[in-house]
This record gives C-alpha cells, sequence and structure tokens, in this order.
C-alpha cells in the first residue's frame, strides 16, 4: 500500500462525500430550469442536510433499534461504494477488497437494510415501498451484474481498477459491446436511483413513491443521512459509469500528476452527465410500477447482447 | 459464453433469495403484531435462542473466512472434478482469490472493517457535530391516523408482485373479491406448470395401472387359493414331459 495510494483513497472518499449533494443540487437545479422554473439553487441540498441533522429525530413508539441503525448501515454500505469505485484514480487499497461483483452485492446489502427499516415500523406505506424496492432490486441486479460482465470481458478481469486502466489504455474507438452495456447501464441507474420512468424522487404522490415510500417514517438526522446516502448512491452509479464507460482522465498507479488533473475531469463529466440525466428526467413520464419489469428485462437483455457481440466480434 | 448467463441467472436466484428473506423475516420478526393473540407471545429462552444463534454465527463465519473454508473442502472438490483451487486461493491469505488478484478478489474481512468504521465515524461525527436527540411519537404514515396492524402487508400481498411478474410460469388459479362483496374472499392455489403437464400424467398412468392390478387382490384365501392352482396348473402343463 504506497502512500499515494492512500492519499487517492482519502481523496476519493472526501470528494465522494463532499460532490454527492452538490450533483443533487445540478441535477434539480437542471430539471427546474427545463421546466421554465428558477430553481432552488446548488446549494440547497447542503442546506437541506444541514437543517435535517439539527432538528430532532421523531421515532415511532414501537420502532426497534434496527430501525434507528438502519440509516448508519445504508449510509456506510454507499460510503464504501464509492470508495471501491475507481472515480478519480485506480491505485486504491481498498480496490482488491471488492470488485465489480462484490460491489453489487454491496448495492444489494444496502437495499435490504432499508427495505427491513421502512418493514419495522409496520405501516403500509412502508411495506409497499419494501415490497416495491425488493421488486427493482431483483430485477435490476442481474442486468447490473451482466454490464459489469461485459465492460469486464475487455481486460478479462472483474477488478474494477483493472477495467478502467485497460479501457483507458486503449485508442479513443467506440466498443460496440460497451454501447449496449452502457444503454443498459444507463436504463439500470435510473431504475436503482429512483429516477423518473420508474420512480420520481420529488413527489409523494402516496400509490406511486418508492423510494419516498421507504423513507417516509425516517426524520432528523436519520433522514438526513438516508438523503446523504442516497445522493452518494447517485454519485457512485454516476461515477461507476464514466469509468466504465468514459474512463479517460481517470489517474492511474504510475502516473501520479494525473490525479490533480483527475478532479476538474471529473467535475466536468458529471456536469455533462447530470445535465443529460435531468433532460431525460423531464423528457419522460413515470411508467406504470409493471411496465417496470419490461423496461428492466430490455436492460438485461441488451447487457446479454453487449457480452454476445463482445464474444462474437472480440470488441 | 455460458459462464456469464449462468452467473447472472445466480444473481437473479440470489436476488430473488434476498426479495424472500426480506418478505420472511420483515412479516415475522417486524411490523406489529396482526393477530391479537401475539400480544402474549414472550421471548424463547437463553438456550433456545443460543440453538438459533451458533448456526447463524456458522453463516457469519463461512462469509468471513471463505478461504479458510475452501481449503477444508478441497479434497472433495478434487475427488469430484479432480482439480481444485485451495492452493491459488490459500496463496493470497485473507483475500478471496480464485484465479488470479489481476482478475478477481474479495476480502471480506476489509468488507466489514470498512462498514463498521465508516458506521462507528458517522455515528460519532453526528452526535459530536449535532446532536442525538429523539422524540417517540405515533407512526406518521401520510398522516393517516386510523391505520391499524391489519394493514400492513402479509406475506401473500409481499409475494405478489413476484407472481404477477411470473405469471407465465405458474399455474395460478385466483379468486378475487369484488367491491360489492358482503363477505370479501381471497383464495389463490398455486401450482407448477411441469408437475401439471410433466409428472402427473405419469402418476395417473400408475395410479391407473396399479388400481387395475389391485383388482387380482381380492383379500380372500380361496382366490389366493386359486391363483395358486391355477399357476400350478400352468406350470404343469409347460413341463408334462
Amino acid at each position: 500500500m504506497s502512500v499515494l495510494g492512500s492519499i487517492s483513497q482519502g481523496l476519493e472518499i472526501v470528494v465522494a462525500l463532499l460532490l454527492a449533494p452538490l450533483l443533487v443540487g445540478w441535477i434539480n437545479q437542471w430539471r427546474a430550469w427545463l421546466q421554465n422554473k428558477s430553481g432552488p439553487g446548488l446549494l440547497q441540498p447542503y442546506r437541506l442536510l444541514h437543517k435535517l441533522f439539527n432538528k430532532e429525530s421523531v421515532v415511532a413508539h414501537h420502532a426497534s433499534p434496527f430501525f434507528r441503525a438502519a440509516p448508519y448501515i445504508v449510509f456506510s454500505c454507499m460510503l464504501l461504494a464509492s470508495a471501491i469505485i475507481p472515480t478519480l484514480s485506480t491505485d486504491l487499497p481498498l480496490a482488491p477488497a471488492a470488485d465489480a461483483i462484490a460491489l453489487v452485492g454491496l448495492f444489494a446489502l444496502a437495499r435490504v437494510f432499508m427495505s427491513l427499516a421502512a418493514m419495522d415500523v409496520g405501516t403500509s406505506f412502508g411495506t409497499m415501498g419494501a415490497r416495491r424496492e425488493m421488486l427493482i432490486g431483483f430485477l435490476a441486479e442481474p442486468a447490473l451484474l451482466m454490464v459489469l460482465f461485459s465492460a469486464s470481458l475487455i481486460p478479462k478481469s472483474t477488478s474494477l481498477a483493472k477495467i478502467v486502466e485497460t479501457i483507458a489504455q486503449r485508442d479513443l474507438a467506440i466498443y460496440p459491446s460497451l454501447a449496449f452495456a452502457g444503454v443498459a447501464f444507463t436504463m439500470i441507474s435510473l431504475a436503482e436511483n429512483a429516477r423518473v420512468p420508474i420512480d420520481n424522487p420529488a413527489t409523494h404522490l402516496e400509490l406511486t413513491m418508492i423510494h419516498e415510500a421507504l423513507i417516509l417514517e425516517y426524520s432528523g438526522r436519520h433522514l438526513a443521512l438516508l438523503e446523504w446516502a442516497a445522493s452518494l448512491k447517485l454519485f457512485a452509479y454516476s461515477c461507476l459509469g464514466l469509468a466504465l464507460f468514459l474512463p479517460w482522465g481517470v489517474a492511474e498507479a504510475h502516473a501520479p500528476l494525473e490525479l490533480v488533473l483527475a478532479l476538474p475531469v471529473l467535475l466536468l463529466k458529471l456536469a455533462i452527465g447530470g445535465t443529460l440525466l435531468a433532460l431525460l428526467e423531464t423528457a419522460s413520464a413515470k411508467m406504470r410500477i409493471f411496465r417496470v419489469p419490461e423496461f428492466l428485462g430490455t436492460a438485461f437483455l441488451l447487457a446479454v447482447i453487449g457480452v454476445l457481440v463482445h464474444i462474437l466480434l472480440g470488441a | 459464453m455460458l459462464i456469464p448467463v449462468v452467473a447472472a441467472l445466480i444473481a437473479l436466484v440470489a436476488a430473488l433469495s434476498g426479495y424472500t428473506m426480506v418478505k420472511f423475516f420483515g412479516v415475522i420478526f417486524l411490523g406489529q403484531p396482526r393477530e391479537d393473540n401475539h400480544l402474549q407471545s414472550q421471548r424463547a429462552s437463553t438456550w433456545e435462542r443460543v440453538g438459533m444463534v451458533w448456526l447463524a454465527l456458522g453463516c457469519v463465519a463461512l462469509g468471513l473466512a471463505p478461504v479458510q473454508f475452501i481449503a477444508l473442502i478441497d479434497p472433495v472438490t478434487r475427488q469430484l472434478i479432480s482439480t481444485g483451487m485451495a492452493g491459488t486461493v490459500s496463496a493470497s491469505g485473507w483475500l478471496l482469490v480464485p484465479v488470479d488478484i489481476d482478475r478477481a478478489s474479495y476480502g471480506p474481512v476489509v468488507f466489514l472493517l470498512g462498514l463498521a468504521a465508516s458506521f462507528a465515524l458517522a455515528f460519532l461525527l453526528v452526535r459530536r457535530l449535532y446532536h442525538g436527540r429523539l422524540r417517540r411519537a405515533a407512526p406518521w404514515d401520510c398522516g393517516y391516523p386510523w391505520q391499524n396492524a391489519r394493514m400492513q402487508d402479509t406475506a401473500e400481498g409481499f409475494g405478489q408482485p413476484i407472481r404477477q411478474i411470473f405469471e407465465p410460469f405458474f399455474r395460478m388459479q385466483r379468486e378475487l373479491p369484488s367491491p360489492f362483496d358482503r363477505e370479501p374472499r381471497y383464495r389463490v392455489v398455486v401450482g407448477d406448470h411441469f408437475w401439471h403437464w410433466l409428472y402427473q400424467p405419469v402418476a395417473d398412468l400408475v395410479e391407473r395401472l396399479s388400481r387395475w392390478i389391485g383388482q387380482l387382490q381380492q383379500g380372500r384365501i380361496a382366490v389366493y387359493l386359486l391363483y395358486s392352482f391355477l399357476t400350478l396348473v400352468g406350470v404343469l402343463m409347460v413341463v408334462r414331459r
């Protein structure tokens, strides 16, 4: 474990923690602009977190300690996920501990804890949210794994750092298998992050909400942690997508100076990606819950086609 | 080619089992008691719980030290497929490396330590920078005040989306109540296509055959004596020389 590796690891965690709310603020701002509204400003998520942390937590009478522990567990999962995704550098001491498959498991762990916590108080909305979240989860997980597999076929490794290094070293070209995988990944991240065609993060419309139904009983610091975890998840997914499909600019182990350049490049990529996401969300309508299996089934199919294309064409 | 598809199938199975785990754990242990007689239930005694806990601890140990367990079961793998991976696995210590460090790796202990550290750090920082105030109140549930324990999902309701999605794979008979029923009744019978089209015909045939053969068994000694007599006559006709 080198000193530089430790620095880049620490820097990644700090950058993820600090930038994740900003990404959400950026997307919300763009969504507001695209709807001809003035928008709350980029810093609104930070203000929200600060406000929520200052408020006292109101917990139901019969909530168990598990209910209070779950936000910390979910937050830790998302933090660890952003630590092992090579956002700034591929020289990460934590990276060998978890490859792409373990990353999927980490997201699943967070999902299971969040769903169980939603069922803990025993309200109708909580259980409904848990059921829907698990539904989307079990459809999205195999598709996400297929996407990661089709990316891992190029370097023949499931280690995320290795994938990013190999793809970044190649010439700028469009790989057909990665193109399929990229489209599938976009669809999966929309579903996993409760974005518009699947779920609307801005609504509390009772019969359609998924993510908001899960966190309905939370308030104060617990809600703040869950909101922060949600933004960390969005950040982690965005960085994973950028690292797999547009890895240029990520620093490597033997080039420490690139680390200085990696941050502005990442900011630029995230800014463009966030705008595109807002555009996608504004242009599409939310779908019925039983359309979601078709949507995610399409994503799975595209990812399988990506793997097949790689095996047939070798690219 | 087959490996990624099989891996995705395993992921589907794992995710489905996660769904089931959440369903069972959530419906059985979480939420409010759904029936009145559940209110009088008591905790299991310590020894009863120990009987469960050591099994759970075994699962955790298996998850935390896969390398050591793979070394333990390696002789079995060698006997079955005449190759094992204990050598490559145990070479890298606590990191689970099936083939090569560059290809795939997983460090469960690092994982757990990382989770525990960020949990503790988040907890302490929130307490230090802000506060730990807590107030107990009635559940919120979008402000609906008349909710009761019957409004929670049952196991039936929790599994409903799965049945909806995989409907073509089941033989399902459903009786849904209409909004005007005085006494609403819901009934669902979930069957299996394989059972119905593959095993059931064979079972029916075997049953019909055995019933037909069962006609021979009258349960009276005179009939069985008659069978013996007829057999004897038959045998004598064959070996009459």
